[in-house]
């Protein structure tokens, strides 16, 4: 049972900076803490072995204290209301589409649309939907309470205008349901009048939240979330004169929310809901929200939108100089539990550099983090062919939702999750863990399987500097420009423009790229620009576990278009010599040398290995040729020079056809019967003096420690790291046109 | 089961006896067929594994199906072995599809007991 938790405010640091730990204790046990530098992470005995290093001089001990998340979205309006404009009444009317119109919110008392409330008396109104009872609104007196509902249930994903008014003259309070378009058979409209003798018992601390209501837990714990999309609410005092008018479609790139009233009752979002969403009046003609705002007026709220757990600090420290760059960790430890909160030194600047720089793929960490699809989805036995072996993170996941789930889930609602931070817990990125994921044996997948590489780095003596792809996204070229080579990890699927660019300029200016895993440089992401750790994907086109709404492929973080780079125009084929062709999951294979092999442009690839087998062996399904593969092909961008060196076969019928390389389904794509589904190790030389090599492989690293790192995968990797880091420019070959076989 | 599903031949062994030869790997169309009706259905009571100890032990659970409720351990089926579990849950899923109870010729260990499976071999 999972009892320690925690998450850095940083994921990158380096000398000088303070990275402070914030820390749940479910228990309240104390804890003992220490930094210590991740070398290998895989706890398989047939390995090389675990291995951490304590800092010396870091030790805390610590009386823990458990620490709450408080998932779900809304917008929070800062300024008070004019509350005497509403004495005589009020009206407010808004757009919702809602998404899970059969519930009545996480604890039965509604979904809120629009409250205005005393956060501790409750005292106020709130506009919601609750199940059968469709709309409501009640009016909370200091004394009863008036509810006045719609008796009719919305449809799920349509699209109603809900209007409600109080006259306090009358006495009464007024609800109007009403679908913008009616289904034949379907009574989902209505129009409601009750008696109210009960006035709002507001105060002026009363505040306005949006999809949500304020709560007496706390100025930032709000409940009855909303679960949906929601437009253009505004609120209106008894004559009809405007008080609050929100327009979404403003700001829709950040997470300010603008008020068009008189009142400039301006609010911003909580735990970022989604933005960018089509409105009722979207008519298919736009795709880009920047061409017609108007027309992109929806935010969809979730009860389980989760960005920034906002726990406090536990302890924080100061790093200091003269550490080696690495892969790092706070390590918890209590009487009942470990824990490990993973971050990266970067050499200090001014202290020279390394000529090999590791690229730890944090965006990609960010997108498979605290991933459920073997919990929530039945695809995932199929995917891997055997049963998903869950360890207690998984389980713990399962239960506490709270802590939010990767950018493969599904929302509560059925929604796809766009959105990721680590300013949560992501407990499936630590050493020690193990994934269903990761094939049979080690089972390692995204950061402890990169840990086999610096593993690796660390057994060949290389001298290497780590940065992450914040690190890339944030400061472009400039994160490598120091580094003769560059080394990509083991799946780094995730990657935005600016890395893209970074990895272009590094190679116009004679840079090296070794890439040691496989399916990389595949779905574009967009960093937030303000918020370090916030990332949004719009998985559209293609899709994988979901895919994006029409009309809302375009990111809200800054508007890119989103998808696959492949179908973006800038297909990793260009970068890396090849791109992602299929995956399995199970057990994983082996390659063969293929003629290329033996061009004397590879020879110093080669140098020392024999036979024509590379990697039937491994701590990763059993082989270095596996979980998910890439090949060249010379039409969607790899070089005319590119040497096709080794081909994987023998995979079993569980490898199969990315959706991306899969125009149309016909019999017989399983990998033992067909021979689309192959990886294939690539080098080609750029006309800088650079060169790229890539494995195409994701199981590739789980090889290298074999047979006390004496093998063919861990020898070709560090003759051509070698190579790589040695000045001497390559030379392209007399002619790179050449029959093109791939 | 739906109208028309397809269903398994409870006469037909060879796909249990290539299953326990082999659980994780390249199956034959007859098996992949036996795999595919297995694994199919819903989420709620479907069999999971729970690791008790990294690569030593491990426990039979079932997944809720139900979003929040986290998978149970099925009380006293504990594996020292991955594909013992595989092969468990593998027979647990054929007799409860056939109604049918596999011969004694499927009892027994998996493995001899000296064989070790938690490494790369697997």
């Amino acid at each position: 049972m999972k009892t320690l938790l925690g998450y850095a405010d940083q994921i990158s640091v380096t000398a000088g900076d303070e990275i402070a730990f914030r820390v749940s204790s479910e228990t309240a046990e104390t804890y003992d803490a220490t930094i210590v530098r991740i070398v290998n992470g895989d706890l398989n005995p047939a390995g090389s072995g675990y291995r951490e290093e304590d800092v010396p001089g870091t030790a805390w001990h610590i009386q823990g204290r458990p620490q709450k998340i408080h998932a779900g979205s809304c917008i929070v309006v800062d300024t008070a209301v004019p509350l005497e404009r509403l004495a005589a009444g009020w009206r407010v009317t808004l757009l919702a589409r809602p998404t899970l119109p059969d519930s009545s919110g996480q604890d039965g008392t509604g979904q809120v649309m629009f409250s205005l409330r005393d956060r501790v008396s409750g005292g106020g109104m709130e506009i919601g939907i609750k199940g059968e009872e469709g709309a409501y609104v009640t009016v909370q007196g200091s004394q009863a309470r008036v509810t006045c509902a719609a008796g009719v249930p919305m449809r799920r994903h349509e699209w109603y205008r809900v209007r409600v008014a109080f006259d306090a003259a009358k006495g009464e309070l007024t609800l109007s349901q009403a679908a913008l378009e009616s289904c034949a058979g379907i009574a989902d409209s209505a129009d409601v009048t009750v008696a109210c003798a009960v006035e709002p018992a507001w105060t002026s601390a009363a505040r306005i939240i949006i999809a949500a209501r304020a709560t007496a837990e706390g100025e930032n714990i709000f409940g009855g979330f909303y679960n949906g999309k929601l437009e253009a609410p505004c609120l209106l005092d008894h004559a009809g004169a405007v008080i609050g008018q929100w327009d979404f479609s403003i700001g829709i790139d950040g997470q300010d929310i603008c008020d068009q009233g008189p009142f400039h009752l301006h609010g911003h979002t909580w735990q970022m809901p989604g933005r960018a969403m089509t409105g009722h009046n979207w008519n298919g003609s736009i795709r880009a929200w920047q061409d017609a705002p108007e027309q992109y007026g929806a935010i969809h709220f979730h009860e389980d939108d989760i960005i920034d757990a906002g726990w406090a600090t536990d302890f924080a420290w100061q790093v200091p100089s003269g550490l080696k760059s690495g892969l790092y960790a706070a390590r918890l430890r209590s009487a009942t539990d470990e824990d490990y909160i993973p971050f990266v030194i970067r050499r200090a600047a001014g202290t020279g550099h390394a000529p090999l720089v590791f690229v730890l793929p944090t965006a990609s960490y960010l997108a498979y983090a605290n991933e459920h699809l073997a919990i929530d989805a039945a695809l995932a036995e199929r995917v891997h062919d055997h049963v998903p072996v869950f360890g207690a993170s998984d389980v713990f996941l399962a239960e506490r939702r709270e802590f939010g789930a990767s950018l493969y889930d599904r929302h509560s609602d059925g929604s796809g999750i766009m959105i990721s931070s680590r300013l949560r817990p992501v407990l499936n990125m630590r050493p020690k863990y193990q994934s269903w994921l990761g094939g049979t044996g080690s089972g390692l997948w995204q950061m402890n399987a990169d840990t086999h590489i610096i593993d690796w780095l660390e057994h060949e003596g290389f001298d290497y500097d780590i940065i992450t792809d914040e690190d890339l996204d944030r400061e472009g070229v400039k994160a490598l420009s120091p580094y003769r080579c560059v080394m990509l990890a083991s799946h780094p699927e995730y990657v935005s423009t600016r890395m893209l660019d970074a990895l272009a300029a590094h190679r116009a200016d004679g840079g090296r790229l070794v890439s040691l895993g496989g399916n990389a440089l595949y779905w574009r992401v967009v960093y937030h620009p303000t918020m370090p750790g916030v990332m949004e994907l719009r998985r559209c086109e293609v899709g994988n576990g979901w895919i994006t709404d029409p009309g809302e492929s375009c990111h809200a973080f800054g508007g890119e278009y989103g998808g696959l780079w492949e179908r973006i125009g800038r297909p990793p084929h260009e970068t890396l010599g090849s791109g992602f062709i299929g995956q399995g999951f199970d057990k994983c294979t082996y390659f063969r040398r293929q003629a290329d092999s033996y061009n004397p442009r590879a020879a110093f690839i080669f140098d020392g290995i024999e036979g024509d087998i590379i990697g039937d062996f491994g701590l990763i399904g059993g082989g270095a040729a596996g979980i998910e593969l890439d090949r060249a092909n010379s039409a969607k961008g790899t070089p005319l020079n590119t040497l096709v060196l080794a081909r994987s076969e023998g995979h079993t019928n569980t490898y199969l056809p990315s959706t991306c390389a899969l125009l149309i389904n016909y019999a017989g794509q399983g990998a033992a019967q067909s021979d689309l589904v192959r990886a294939e190790i690539v080098f080609f030389e750029t006309a800088e003096g650079g060169a790229v090599f890539s494995t195409g492989s994701i199981a590739w690293s789980g090889s290298l420690s074999h047979a006390d790192y004496d093998n063919s995968v861990s020898r070709m990797t560090g003759n051509v790291v070698r190579r790589f880091i040695d000045p001497a420019p390559f030379e392209l070959p007399a002619s790179a046109a050449r029959p093109v076989s791939f | 089961m739906r109208a028309n599903a397809p269903r398994i031949d409870p006469a037909d062994l060879d796909p249990v006896r290539e299953f326990r030869a082999c659980p994780i790997g390249l199956h034959s169309p007859a098996l992949e067929a036996v795999l595919n009706i297995l694994r199919a259905g819903t989420m709620g009571g479907k069999y999971c594994i729970i690791c008790l100890e990294p690569h030593r032990k491990w426990a039979l659970g079932r997944l809720s199906g139900i979003r929040g409720v986290p998978p149970d351990v099925v009380p006293g089926v504990e594996y020292d072995d991955l594909e013992e579990a595989e092969w468990d849950v593998f027979r647990r899923r054929w007799e409860a599809e056939t109604g049918t109870r596999l011969p004694p010729e499927f009892d027994g260990p998996l493995h001899a007991p000296s064989t070790n499976t938690a490494g790369e071999s697997r």
